[in-house]
């Protein structure tokens, strides 16, 4: 397993611990394929609240057009590592 | 010591506080010092305030209301920190920007404390109900002759969390308040300690009076304490209300002297500063006592304190009768 891997599947441990606190759906309804018409409660305003919570933890700052695009929880968490290995949305 | 009443007829004297709960009485909340209150409940605290006013109707008492919040710096100036620190609730506010939104969100999020990001207001949870009334008089000028007699009544706030249901942190209080000569201010706290009296005999509460002083924060209050206690400046309704019948301060009988009124320079018509005097109801404890006395099934209270309280009609219940008594015990 490359570092790149590790890196990917950590940042979904911590994206599914977040999106499972703010979503309020139990971790395990949460995977890498995951999509938002499978949690209600994914909108942007609660989106954007999952991001302040990396931030918080990780201290990567996402801006939310980073965001624009992406079709369920593996997309976030790649735009986010995107964003944290290049300093700006690819 | 009273013990609590038997609410089952079987002889047994239940933990009567757990009986309050286990009946819906009142209702358990998750911070020690709060709780619900059930439908029995206030209707027997509705009661005691129409009672009470009723009692202090021929006194004409100006009714006034205020929030359960007041100024600080209000509270600040009547000394309340300096004497009671550990009682005291402050209302704290989230005052940032969007900077400090997205913190709080985060911590939020990540289950962090967010005690830091709130910041003092400008109001405090009031701690007795009386306290707004005191600068509300000093706005007015100089007293009439006559001087004031205030009623008021207010949800009250004093941090000791506790599980004796007895003390909770969130209480109401009725009160009335004499402004006016210290012969006229020692005369409403006395007349108030003997219609209290008479009102424990009347809804068969086992109460006794004794001295009493203000829980002073520390050494020092220790020492105002005492003196508070030796000049016997304040006294209190004592009734099992308690865990197991412990009795507790349910009613308070205080003479202030010129405290407040030096403090908020109240003055009399001839310019000297005002005393003042109040009495207090605890509402709670009162009720709690009640509960405690007659047990937890309204239906099985004597017939008269039901009518006393306006509880329902009972069938006995001769209106003229009942005002008779009540006005008798306004004139003790």
């Amino acid at each position: 397993m490359s570092d790149e891997r590790l890196g990917r599947d950590a940042m979904l441990e911590q994206l599914r611990g977040l999106m499972a606190k703010v979503f309020g759906v139990a971790v395990e309804r949460i995977g890498a394929d995951t999509t938002p018409d499978e949690i209600p409660r994914w909108d942007s305003l609660n989106l954007l609240t999952v991001m302040i919570g990396i931030e918080r933890r990780l201290g990567i700052s996402v801006p939310p057009e980073a965001l624009e695009g992406v079709r369920d929880v593996g997309g976030v968490a790649d735009a986010i590592l995107r964003h944290a290995l290049n300093g700006a949305p690819a | 010591m009273a013990k609590a009443a038997d609410s089952k007829g079987d002889g047994r004297v239940d933990d009567f506080q757990a009986s309050l709960l286990d009946r819906g009485v009142l209702v358990a909340q998750t911070v020690p010092g709060l709780c619900g209150r059930g439908d029995a409940f206030e209707r027997v605290v509705s009661g005691l305030i129409a009672l009470t006013r009723r009692i202090a109707a021929a006194d004409g008492a100006e009714r006034l209301a205020f929030p359960p919040v007041m100024s600080r710096a209000h509270l600040e100036r009547n000394g309340y920190f300096s004497a009671f620190p550990n009682l005291a609730g402050c209302v704290h506010c989230f005052m940032g920007g969007p900077e400090d939104h997205r913190r709080l969100v985060g911590k939020l999020v990540c289950e962090e404390d967010v005690a830091d990001e709130f910041r003092p207001s400008k109001v405090v949870l009031v701690p007795a109900a009386c306290y707004p009334v005191y600068p509300t008089l000093s706005a007015r000028g100089a007293l009439p002759p006559e001087g004031a007699l205030i009623e008021v009544a207010s949800y009250c706030f004093r941090h000791e969390p506790s599980t004796d249901l007895a003390r909770q942190q969130s209480f109401r209080m009725q009160e009335f308040i004499r402004v006016g000569s210290p012969e006229e201010t020692m005369a409403f706290r006395d007349l108030w300690m003997r219609r209290a009296e008479r009102l424990c005999a009347m809804l068969a509460l086992p109460g006794r009076v004794e001295v009493a002083n203000d829980p002073f924060f520390g050494e020092a209050g220790r020492d105002l304490g005492e003196r508070q206690r030796h000049d016997a400046l304040k006294f209190e309704m004592l009734l099992p209300a308690g865990p197991e019948g412990a009795p507790r301060a349910c009613m308070s009988f205080n003479a202030h002297r010129d405290h407040f009124g030096a403090i908020w320079d109240i003055r009399r018509h001839d310019g000297e500063v005002a005393h003042t005097a109040c009495v207090g109801f605890g509402l709670e404890r009162l009720t709690l006592a009640l509960f405690c006395a007659h047990g937890t099934e309204l239906a099985g209270w004597p017939a008269a304190i039901r009518d006393y309280l306006g509880l329902e009609l009972t069938g006995r219940e001769d209106a003229d009768a009942l005002s008779g008594v009540i006005g008798e015990l306004a004139h003790v």
